[in-house]
């Protein structure tokens, strides 16, 4: 569907429905709510739904952020330690390389 | 073939074609559908003969006879775009938005003959690349280390002799020109002959022929798509 | 026109010449040549990795011959083209060179090819000073690596037990070898400043394994429920023991399988010997002195007996029976001993699908256990302490051995302490020190210990292919046309010897008769392991009409499940065949359940034969033991890596000029490609002026 030619309620609906469905542990949705509805939340002319959706994009944003700051630091840790921590490292892996620690 | 080798090679034999795609072909749709469909009609001709080939058990090491038949059938099969460009050029012009593409039928035989020259060399050249994968390069039993660049810069050549043919064959079929008709298939067939002589590693004398074709290809091409030494004049020096 | 009749002739020309000339071929056949050869692989124990892996896309390395130390320097001062990889001749493959290579790092010495040139080559073998020290006695005295005199195999590097960060590459052929040394000579060998600028002859070895760090982490890895892609990092070294007895034992009945653990007073004396050798390369190594000798020597006891010893119930004490058993794995910490030890223990041997009685080791009377015989001129009978039992051997031994009646003329020593040879005893004396086990073994000559040089030339066999059946015994005079002094009658009086003493161990009388062992079935035993299993002794001690056996020697690694395992199965029949009765009377229809088998026999016509010997599993009890602690050292914990393939191709390497060049070559005609399109095209119109203004657009 074409975002901008919905009509403005139903774009806060669908604002909401992300962003609430981002809180099962799905990170992606948040990114995908910050970049679907930035438009209608910073550029486009004011209408009276757009100060919610202004709220949910910000906070998506900021959601993903927090994922983003996770995930990485956990992978730093995970690769640097992976060796040292010998079977627990495995236990959490599905791919272990072949011919090294 | 090492990583900068492929590159190196790619770059030689698809860097000039890639040029022209870019600031000829790609801002117009209509032009690469034909870019396409002429690529695939040359495929159809690949087909043909490599049943040819297959059919002819007894033949099948010598391959003087494929490169002929080859020819043959590649020929045929630019005789046959041509008969459907002209046939669809009322169409065309219904829908093609930069009428340009119809108005000057050169545009449409430069196309097609990119599509023709394109796939070829493609072809020549990634059989090529696809056996050479690994750390080694030629020379270790026989061939040199200028294989790979010289199969590269014959692939380019081709590709420029096919978009140069289909210039002159197709002007050539609308001015009933049957002299300009005849080189163009004795030059591909010479040509083609030509690269068996690779086989001795004669690298210098067919490159060089080869080239020696291309620019006078060229310059026949350049001729019947309206060009003129005056014009050249004008052109180079930036009037 | 002229240009035309040009053309013309070079066509015709052409077209005769591509007739005449112009094959299809594939250009990669030009590019790459393989190279035959035996790679080096990844084994790991309980804490460690050895032995050698390539990259994962293969190594690449500039060939480069080493014909003297000197020419070693040259790629460890400051290589010009690095990575290379050294060709080094067997003289020049010593523990001092490989860890300077390996300490040259990867990046300088990316491949080791050992090419079989052993003219100058006086020792090699790369086991441990003490083979199997860890799994051996925990005492000084059996073996102290720092001093060659009581050392068990003195000459020894210890290179199969360190970890390379090079694939090894081992090429036989001499075919093979020249075309590398033509390569090099051609591409490589002058001007060894300018390497860096030209192309060189490289080689490219891929033998990637997949197991790393130790047996605990691959193990692990390979049974974890998560391994999704189902790969198997390694597998355990596992192969089959092979024993059979003297007199045949009954068939336990069912009932009492299942019920109660049906312990007989059944006396053993078991005479063992080991089955499998080691070396450095896959597929290569025949440790023909290193333990064939003593397989040998264990057959032919066996057989001697069999013929010699009289029926079961005749003997003083009819409880006794002689059980022979060979062990696998023995070369990797005593694999199949410590699981018959383990087995024992557990009431577990044999397996209850043998249908024989349990044997405890209260049934085990004393145990002969037949190490490496290097110098028979020098045997030792080896026991922890000088108990009567040994001292009784030893005396019949030497009986015999001195005997002027069979002319041995050998002197059995003796050595009563701690100094135990690396054999399968070693398992036993670990359980229980007080073990009665007596070891013969000779002082170690053997320079080619655990290599693949341990070869027919190493224990100097000639096939002598009498043709006469080996099955007869000969009088000790009649010694078949072999020198005294060669290994068939080397074989011929050891043996004779053990048979006798054992002989009168179990008939307690003496042995008079004159008949001995027979050094033609020494000799078509050695040319069936050493030279061709297409032999007459194995066809023999096949069922007949079977198919034949490669025209190789059997490999005689213990390998994995599902490996080849020839060793243990042409044991297992030429055992069968030799200790077996024959039962003229029952026809071949019946003759299908075992303990009956039918042999081709000597002449190829077939006989039924009630057989005796059976498998038993050499897998290490380490892999059973659920939560065995891998650092613990009770057991073997060997591991051999996966791997996909070993293969190894040379040719022409591109100079890193030839490369950047073509690079730069290439990115510049795409650059002067765009330029010069992007002008015609923008200016098209000037260039093509004839055309109606419209058209004047070709370039648009």
């Amino acid at each position: 569907m074409d975002f901008s030619k919905a009509p403005n309620p139903r774009k806060l609906q669908l604002c909401r429905t992300y962003f609430y469905a981002g809180f099962a542990l799905l990170p992606f949705v948040w990114a995908i709510n910050v970049c679907w509805c930035f438009e209608e939340a910073f550029r486009k002319p004011p209408f009276p739904e757009q100060s919610q959706i202004k709220r949910f994009v910000i906070y998506s944003a900021v959601g993903t952020l927090l994922w983003i700051v996770a995930l990485i630091a956990w992978i730093i840790i995970f690769q640097t330690n992976r060796t040292a921590w010998g079977a627990t490292a495995d236990y959490m892996s599905f791919m272990i390389p072949l011919g090294s620690a | 073939m090492t990583l900068p080798e492929f590159f190196g090679c790619t770059f030689i034999a698809f860097g000039p074609p890639f040029a022209l795609f870019v600031f000829t072909i790609a801002n117009d749709p209509l032009r690469i559908i034909i870019l396409i469909a002429a690529a695939f009609f040359w495929l159809l001709s690949l087909l043909l003969s490599s049943l040819l080939w297959f059919a002819m058990i007894p033949l099948r090491d010598v391959l003087a006879f494929g490169v002929f038949f080859s020819v043959v059938f590649q020929e045929c099969f630019r005789y046959i775009i041509y008969r459907i460009l002209r046939s669809t050029e009322q169409g065309l012009q219904a829908v093609a938005e930069d009428t340009r593409v119809t108005d000057n039928k050169h545009i449409l035989s430069y196309v097609s003959g990119l599509g023709f020259g394109i796939i070829s060399g493609m072809f020549a050249l990634v059989n090529v690349l696809a056996d050479m994968s690994g750390p080694g390069t030629m020379g270790l039993q026989s061939g040199t280390e200028l294989f790979f660049v010289t199969s590269a810069a014959q692939a380019l050549s081709i590709i420029l002799l096919h978009t140069f043919w289909s210039v002159i064959f197709f002007n050539a079929c609308d001015t009933n020109n049957y002299l300009h008709i005849a080189y163009v298939v004795g030059s591909h067939l010479f040509v083609s002959l030509l690269t068996l002589l690779n086989a001795s590693e004669l690298y210098t004398a067919t490159l060089l022929t080869n080239y020696i074709i291309t620019i006078l290809t060229g310059l026949l091409a350049f001729r019947v798509a309206g060009g003129t030494s005056r014009s050249f004049k004008k052109f180079v020096t930036c009037q | 026109m002229e240009k035309r009749v040009h053309a013309a002739a070079i066509w015709l020309l052409m077209l005769l010449h591509g007739a005449a000339f112009a094959q299809g071929e594939r250009t990669r056949d030009k590019m790459y040549q393989p190279i035959v050869g035996a790679g080096c692989f990844r084994r790991l124990n309980g804490t460690h990795q050895t032995g050698c892996s390539s990259t994962h896309a293969g190594s690449v390395g500039v060939l480069h011959l080493i014909n003297v130390e000197a020419d070693l320097e040259f790629l460890l001062a400051s290589p010009p083209s690095p990575p290379y990889a050294p060709m080094i001749p067997p003289h020049l493959f010593t523990r001092r060179n490989l860890l300077r290579l390996i300490e040259a790092g990867p990046s300088n010495i990316s491949v080791v090819l050992l090419i079989n040139k052993p003219e100058k080559m006086k020792q090699f073998s790369h086991e441990l000073n003490c083979p199997n020290q860890y799994s051996s006695l925990n005492n000084s005295e059996t073996c102290d690596a720092s001093n060659p005199a009581t050392s068990w195999n003195p000459w020894g590097t210890g290179l199969l037990h360190e970890d390379f960060p090079f694939p090894i590459y081992y090429i036989a052929d001499t075919e093979e070898i020249s075309k590398l040394e033509k390569c090099f000579l051609k591409f490589n060998n002058f001007n060894y400043e300018t390497h860096a600028l030209r192309s060189l002859c490289a080689i490219e070895v891929k033998s990637f394994m997949s197991a790393a760090v130790s047996s605990e982490v691959c193990i692990r890895r390979t049974r974890f429920i998560n391994n999704l892609s189902g790969s198997k990092y390694c597998d355990p070294l596992e192969g089959r023991n092979v024993y059979a007895t003297v007199y045949p034992r009954n068939v336990s009945s069912v009932e009492a399988e299942e019920t109660e653990l049906a312990i007989t007073s059944e006396k053993f004396i078991l005479v063992t010997c080991r089955l499998d050798t080691a070396s450095m390369f896959d597929g290569v190594g025949l440790g023909a002195m290193d333990s064939l000798v003593g397989l040998s020597i264990l057959t032919q006891v066996a057989h001697l007996l069999r013929e010699l010893l009289p029926p079961q119930s005749s003997l003083p004490d009819n409880r006794r029976n002689v059980l022979f058993v060979t062990f696998n794995g023995e070369s990797y910490d005593y694999i199949g001993s410590q699981r018959f030890v383990y087995d024992v223990e557990r009431f577990a041997f044999p397996k209850s699908s043998a249908r024989r009685n349990l044997i405890t080791f209260d049934n085990i009377e004393f145990m002969l256990d037949i190490g490496t015989l290097d110098d028979i001129a020098n045997i030792k009978l080896h026991a922890l302490s000088g108990t009567p039992l040994a001292q009784k051997l030893l005396q019949q031994l030497n009986n015999y051995a001195q005997s002027p009646r069979y002319g041995f003329n050998l002197n059995i020593q003796s050595e009563m302490s701690y100094h135990i040879p690396p054999t399968s005893a070693q398992s036993f004396l670990r359980r229980d020190p007080k073990f009665p086990a007596l070891i013969l073994n000779a002082k170690p000559a053997n320079k080619y210990y655990h290599s693949i040089y341990d070869d027919a030339d190493n224990v100097v066999f000639n096939y002598g292919n009498t043709s006469q059946d080996f099955t007869l015994l000969p009088d000790v005079g009649d010694t078949k046309n072999f020198k005294a002094d060669s290994l068939q009658m080397k074989v011929r009086n050891v043996s004779s010897i053990v048979a006798m003493a054992l002989y009168e161990t179990l008939t307690g009388k003496e042995y008079t008769g004159s008949k001995v062992a027979n050094p033609v079935l020494a000799d078509e035993f050695f040319y069936c392991f050493l030279l061709s299993a297409d032999c007459p002794l194995f066809k023999a001690a096949s069922y007949p009409g079977s198919p034949k056996g490669l025209p190789m020697p059997p490999m005689r690694y213990v390998s994995v499940l599902g490996g080849p395992q020839e060793s243990s199965g042409w044991t297992y029949r030429v055992l069968g065949y030799l200790l077996s009765q024959k039962q003229p009377k029952i026809p071949k229809d019946n003759c299908t359940i075992l303990p009956l088998h039918y042999f081709a026999g000597f002449n190829g016509v077939g006989e039924c034969r009630l057989t005796t010997q059976n498998y038993s599993s050499a897998l290490s009890p380490a892999f059973l033991i659920d939560d065995y602690d891998w650092r613990s050292g009770n057991y073997s914990t060997w591991t051999e890596s996966t791997w996909s393939l070993f293969s190894a191709r040379i040719f022409l390497r591109p100079s890193n000029v030839h490369q950047v060049t073509t690079l730069s070559v290439g990115i510049v005609v795409l650059i002067v490609s765009f330029c010069v399109v992007y002008i015609i095209s923008s200016r098209s119109e000037v260039l093509f002026e004839d055309l109606p203004a419209s058209n004047a657009a070709l370039f648009g």
